[in-house]
């Protein structure tokens, strides 16, 4: 069997191994089970709550309401938020494309700037400009999420009225929506730059001092050419697996841009439903982080093994 | 099988000449003398070897040529080649010189080379570099040198460098050193690391290259034997210097030096007998000789004052190998010179 076709069967295994604790934690919690669907501030008459029981298939013998689980995983009917009171798997498909508008452009900004400011970095350490970016990126990267976007709103929101203060969209028109994202794209891509710059200079820091290095400018490349001839490349192994995961994690990384622009994006829904113990809402948006984890992670392991030879091998 | 001298040698050229080259590094502890006054001319088609002990500086001196030491690196003195200093060059104009005019083998071929790069990219980077040829058609040339050093079938050249051995990753990085036809190749240890076997086979291919390619080959090694047995000059260095310099074949026929002498009788052949103590510090170096605190022969004036390289007598058998075709210029670069008071 090919490497990759190993993993792909890894990753479904994964996969089946969750989504089936998906089903067995709820159920070997304490207390009823309706009560954490509905939540704790739910009451029902004996009647109703009968009722309900025997339509969510509560009733059935163990293995029947697993049967029935798979069937409406595979059908996408992730069950019903009495809190917000739609089916989840709407609720999920409204709220996800806000934010992949928000994080797929920061992230890939990230990825891309990150990499490319970061080796630069790393290659031309102790110059006057490659200072300047590490310090200034340094600084991005410690200051706390929040902090900064609630600085970033302030400064260019309220104070110069550059940009609306909350919200997706007033209008629904492509410059409206393209107007209110651009501000949390920016901060979101700046975190993300900064991040990947950091990794990136220290990766290209000790690809530098290698003996493949080394011989490169022996045989005569100059400057830059050896860093994009070959370091880069070699530096890039360690970051791959950080930016997949970036992308894995896409729904619950926005989580503090969302907050603080109030965007009602993924990472708001599940704040507030966590807030409300809204269960099927957290159990479908956990679903859906996890499938996009696994993915990641099994894209992460593809190009790993496209770029380094020596993992392909294993 | 010594290659020797050949009787129209005294048509040749000097391609490199090395003046007064000194190497230090400043360490918390004190400066590090890795190379001291280091001087000779390397002539066209001629194979020079370097040979010395672990610590002498001779890897040194092969990185200060093509001026690939660390920034810390304080070199003086100068390294003449055709009519340029390398050594006062741009750093874009002598990577224009590396790989193309003066190439270097390094000692570790495996790690030397990029893990994530096809072979025959690796081996036709030098084509792309310097020449602005296409990948497509420098993989073509790069196929033809591998094959030469026999590099061939199984798809080796598709291969990386994890997937061969160290005796083919040398071969490879050997092609990649001549594939511009370069005039001076620096190889720094070519055989550590490999079997008795296969370093003699890459013994076999370096040699070939003055013939094939016409290049001048400076060798460093610690081997005294394997540098005997191909080179045409030797330079003994100990700790720093150039303590002894001539034809190989009477460097190590006829030692002069007290060092070269106990060199020679290391090897096993001559009742592997090891030198007393050990090599000294580069930070504090003895005074006067530096290698009085092991010579057998050792005098008060050795303590005291260092000896400067003197030309000693060609013996006889010299002569006999056409010496005395030298011209006036020529002959204190092919004489002996010996750094001893008592030669």
């Amino acid at each position: 069997m090919s490497p990759a076709k190993k993993r792909l069967l890894r990753c479904i295994l994964a996969l089946f191994l969750i989504v089936s604790l998906n089903f067995i934690i709820p159920r070997s919690m304490p207390g009823d089970p309706l009560t954490n669907l509905l939540g704790e501030d739910a009451y029902l008459t004996e009647g109703s709550a009968s009722e309900l029981r025997s339509l969510m298939g509560l009733d059935l013998p163990l293995h029947e309401q697993y049967l029935a689980y798979w069937r409406s995983i595979l059908s996408f009917d992730l069950g019903y938020s009495y809190h917000l009171h739609s089916s989840v798997s709407s609720l999920i498909l409204s709220r996800m494309k806000w934010t992949l508008l928000l994080a797929v452009p920061s992230l890939s900004a990230g990825a891309i700037f990150g990499t490319i400011l970061g080796g630069l970095a790393g290659w031309k350490r102790g110059c006057g400009m490659e200072r300047v970016n590490t310090a200034f990126f340094l600084m991005i990267y410690c200051t706390p999420p929040y902090f900064l976007s609630l600085l970033a709103l302030y400064l260019f929101s309220f104070r110069l009225g550059l940009f609306p203060l909350k919200g997706l969209y007033s209008t629904g028109s492509f410059l409206d929506i393209a107007h209110h994202l651009m501000l949390p794209i920016l901060v979101m891509s700046l975190f993300s730059v900064s991040r990947n710059f950091m990794i990136m200079r220290g990766s290209v820091l000790v690809e530098r001092r290698s003996l493949y290095a080394a011989y490169a400018r022996a045989k005569g490349l100059y400057g830059n050419e050896i860093l994009f001839r070959h370091c880069f490349k070699n530096a890039l192994l360690p970051i791959i697996t950080i930016i997949a995961l970036d992308f894995g994690f896409i729904f619950s990384g926005a989580l503090f841009i969302e907050i603080v622009f109030s965007m009602n994006g993924m990472g708001n829904l599940i704040y507030d439903s966590l807030l409300s113990r809204d269960y099927p809402v957290l159990q479908g948006s956990f679903l859906i982080v996890t499938i996009m984890v696994i993915l990641a992670n099994l894209l992460a392991d593809l190009q790993y093994s496209r770029i380094d030879p020596r993992v392909r091998w294993q | 099988m010594y290659p020797g001298i050949s009787p129209e040698k005294h048509q040749q050229r000097r391609i490199l000449k090395v003046e007064g080259l000194s190497v230090s590094f400043p360490t918390t502890l004190g400066s590090v003398m890795a190379a001291q006054d280091i001087s000779f001319d390397l002539w066209e088609k001629e194979i020079l070897a370097l040979v010395g002990e672990t610590g002498c500086g001779k890897s040194v001196l092969a990185s200060a040529i093509l001026r690939l030491l660390p920034g810390n690196a304080v070199v003086s003195g100068s390294v003449v080649f055709g009519d340029r200093d390398l050594l006062c060059l741009s750093e874009k104009d002598i990577s224009r010189i590396r790989g193309s005019q003066i190439s270097m083998v390094f000692q570790n071929p495996t790690l030397a080379h990029n893990p994530l790069i096809r072979m025959e990219d690796q081996i036709a980077e030098p084509l792309c570099v310097h020449r602005g040829r296409s990948k497509k058609s420098s993989r073509k040339l790069a196929e033809k040198v591998a094959i030469s050093f026999g590099l061939e079938g199984g798809g080796i050249l598709k291969m990386y460098p994890f997937e061969l051995s160290g005796g083919m990753n040398q071969r490879a990085m050997i092609s990649t050193s001549v594939i511009l036809s370069p005039r001076i190749i620096i190889a720094d240890e070519p055989t550590k690391g490999l079997d008795d076997a296969l370093a003699r086979q890459a013994i076999r291919e370096l040699s070939s290259i003055k013939e094939q390619w016409g290049a001048s080959l400076l060798l460093i090694t610690h081997d005294l034997s394997m540098a005997s047995a191909v080179s045409d000059r030797m330079a003994v260095m100990y700790c720093g210097q150039i303590v002894e310099i001539g034809l190989s074949s009477e460097v190590f026929e006829n030692p002069l030096h007290p060092y070269s002498r106990a060199l020679k009788g290391c090897l096993p052949e001559n009742g592997y007998n090891p030198i007393p103590g050990s090599s000294p510090s580069l930070i504090q170096p003895p005074s006067g000789c530096r290698y009085h605190p092991r010579c057998s022969q050792m005098t008060a004036l050795c303590k005291e004052a260092p000896p400067m390289m003197a030309v000693a007598k060609s013996s006889s058998n010299s002569k006999k190998i056409g010496m005395s075709g030298c011209s006036d210029d020529r002959h204190e670069s092919c004489g002996r010179q010996v750094r001893c008071w008592r030669c």
